[in-house]
């Protein structure tokens, strides 16, 4: 007991050796005072918990010509730290004292009385991946894609400046706060996903992405051939209609989907990338309505070589699965 | 498998897996009937998904350890290998967002297995770590062995309790031998008999150590020591065969192996529980035995020490080696130079 307090108030780490022990008995007496101080190199005493990771940029400077100075504080500093300081509040003593956060997000997600904690917990994963893709630049990093997200874009998207503004939309159209995400499923197909308020993508039934009952779908790619030529949109088979993984509603599959393998159309959605649509990130340098002047200036700080990268990974992983074509039709 | 139940309020919130994500079969068959998942009112507790396949975190303790290609019998091959192309998706998206959100992630706090897995320093080994590994909890008093008695600090709950004081310095010492042993290039022999995580715990501690170090964990050949000309071959009589010490996991187990070691005169280390005679060992760990991560903790921290000798011992032989090379190259230069000198004097 002495041992432990007295290395909390010299806050040192180096060993300690016993001062005068507690109390001298025979020998023989087990009930004595340790002889051997319980020191350890690892720092004793409250456990930090969560805190803010390093970004690639300062968080004092503005980036680029997206956010200011103050901005990037708000979003950066402000929100992220915030969510970290409640979240640790909530998780103090519980089983999650010890996890990462994308394993808070994972295990919180299925418990009702962890709701607190998975919210804060996802939208400060959330926040953090989105951070971790911006670098502070005034040129368009365009040139950083690679060839083979490049040429997957203009597959599902035309070119990359209709896929940019496919995306855009879909933030623009967002009422409320939430995640626009660029996914990729199993497949390999991209599409571009919106998860609402604390919606997480590790865990597709809290994705709180299409709300139960209502015929909203993940929008899937939407550019394709019978669309620019004004064709009417292809009928799904008689046989079997094609719903959505959550049961809400009809899937619209562009033509250049594999239609051997619709039945497992979307059943995987693995992130790429994501912007945050949130007031707190355009409230400050663009005003209430700035939504459409932050998500143009968006494109202009992402990471492309960062979202090539996940692209990649993910395309290894598509590609490295076991070809099993059986008669299930799964790939 | 059971239906959701009708209380479920909001539709909104599927019950899910055990494991936290959808099967994905399931997904594509709601067109014609109602979606159906294992109800996760039992949380962590629940490890079995309707394919009986496990949840792979917390409660596994390898969790460093690389997943094993076992095939049920139960499951197709189509099934299976979606299983694994799941396994795997899953395994990138945790591995893609872990250092994400905050500075705490799984790398550095601490799991439960990383007493297998991540063994600290034995300087670094404190009382606390001792005891919530259960390393104090002895046998039950009815197995109490009089001549343990110097090491029991007390008796609760009708077993044993260890000093664990003593524990860790009968460790310590334990620890130091071996590393002043394999800082001379000694040998170590790690023993974990009968028991899987015992067995697993040798292997583990071995590799670690990596040269100069060997394992038995599936069965003592008997004379192995003693008669091993007539177990191996007349040759192996001219060579060095001993190991220069032998690390018992489990003594208890292997006291034939022990007889043997004593009388091939190699020093023994052992982890020594409250119902076994601590003299049969040279160095005696008091400990429990029986408990897993206690078990895993001192091989791992024995088997740091042991590491710490042989990286010593090779950094000794390199700078050895170096200074050989320039000797030899000096003297070189002075025979040449010898050679070159007589004629121009």
């Amino acid at each position: 007991m002495s041992a432990s307090l007295l290395r909390r108030a010299t806050g040192s780490l180096a060993p300690l050796l016993r001062s005068a022990p507690a109390s001298h008995t025979t020998a023989t007496c087990r009930h004595r005072a340790p002889r051997i101080p319980a020191f350890s190199h690892v720092r004793s005493g409250s456990r930090a918990l969560h805190g803010l990771t390093q970004l690639r940029y300062p968080t004092d400077e503005p980036l680029g010509e997206f956010w200011s100075r103050e901005q990037v504080r708000i979003v950066a500093v402000d929100y992220q730290e915030g969510l970290l300081l409640r979240l640790n509040d909530e998780i103090r003593g519980t089983e999650y004292e010890a996890k990462g956060i994308a394993d808070t997000v994972i295990e919180s997600a299925t418990k009702r009385e962890d709701a607190l904690i998975f919210n804060y917990a996802s939208q400060a994963l959330n926040n953090s991946f989105f951070l971790d893709s911006l670098v502070p630049t005034s040129v368009h990093l365009m040139h950083d894609i690679s060839a083979d997200l490049h040429k997957h874009l203009e597959e599902h998207y035309g070119n990359v400046q209709q896929f940019i503004s496919y995306m855009s939309a879909a933030a623009m159209g967002m009422v409320g706060s939430g995640w626009v995400w660029l996914v990729i499923d199993a497949q390999g197909r991209l599409a571009t996903v919106a998860t609402y308020g604390a919606g997480t993508m590790l865990i597709r039934a809290r994705a709180q992405a299409n709300p139960m009952g209502s015929r909203d779908l993940p929008l899937f790619g939407g550019a394709w051939e019978g669309e620019r030529a004004g064709a009417p949109r292809p009928l799904l088979p008689r046989r079997k209609a094609l719903r959505s993984p959550d049961g809400s509603g009809v899937v619209q599959l562009p033509l250049t989907a594999d239609a051997a393998n619709f039945k497992f159309f979307g059943q995987s959605l693995n992130p790429i990338m994501c912007i945050s649509v949130h007031e707190h990130a355009w409230l400050h340098d663009y005003g209430v309505w700035g939504k459409e002047e932050y998500l143009k200036r968006f494109w202009t700080v992402l990471d492309w070589d960062k979202v090539s990268r996940y692209h990649r990974k993910w395309l290894d992983v598509i590609q490295a699965a076991p070809a099993d074509t059986s008669k299930t039709g799964r790939s | 498998m059971r239906e959701p139940s009708s209380s479920v309020p909001n539709a909104y919130w599927r019950p899910i897996d055990a494991d936290g994500f959808h099967t994905a079969i399931q997904c594509f068959d709601i067109c014609n009937k109602v979606i159906t998942a294992v109800d996760n009112s039992f949380g962590l507790a629940t490890r079995e998904t309707q394919y009986g396949e496990g949840v792979e975190e917390a409660l596994d303790g390898n969790q460093e350890e690389e997943p094993s290609t076992f095939q049920p019998e139960d499951l197709s091959s189509a099934e299976w290998y979606h299983q694994v192309q799941e396994r795997i998706r899953r395994k990138q998206l945790r591995a893609m967002f872990e250092p994400l959100g905050s500075s705490q992630n799984r790398e550095n706090t601490f799991q439960a297995f990383h007493s297998l897995n991540r063994p600290v320093s034995s300087s670094e080994l404190t009382l606390s770590a001792l005891m919530a590994a259960g390393a104090h909890l002895g046998a039950h008093r009815s197995r109490s062995r009089p001549t343990f008695l110097p090491y029991v600090y007390g008796r609760r709950a009708n077993i044993d309790i260890i000093d664990l004081d003593q524990t860790l310095a009968m460790f310590r010492r334990a620890a130091n031998f071996l590393r002043l042993l394999t800082t001379k290039g000694g040998t170590v022999l790690w023993v974990g008999t009968e028991v899987d995580m015992v067995k697993r715990a040798a292997k583990k501690a071995s590799d670690r150590v990596g040269v100069h170090s060997f394992h038995i964990s599936d069965k003592w050949m008997r004379g192995i020591f003693t008669n091993a000309s007539a177990l191996i071959g007349p040759e192996v009589r001219e060579g060095d065969y001993l190991p220069d010490a032998a690390v018992f996991l489990n003594p208890r187990m292997n006291l034939g192996a022990l007889r043997e070691c004593h009388g091939a005169m190699v020093p023994t280390i052992g982890i020594i529980d409250s119902d076994t005679d601590p003299r049969i060992v040279t160095y005696a760990i008091p400990a429990n035995d029986e408990s897993p991560r206690a078990v895993e903790l001192i091989s791992g921290v024995l088997s740091v020490a042991a590491r710490e000798g042989v990286t010593e011992w090779q950094a000794i032989r390199a700078r050895e080696k170096a200074q050989k090379a320039r000797r030899v190259k000096e003297w070189e230069q002075r025979q040449a130079q010898q050679q070159m000198g007589p004629p121009e004097e």
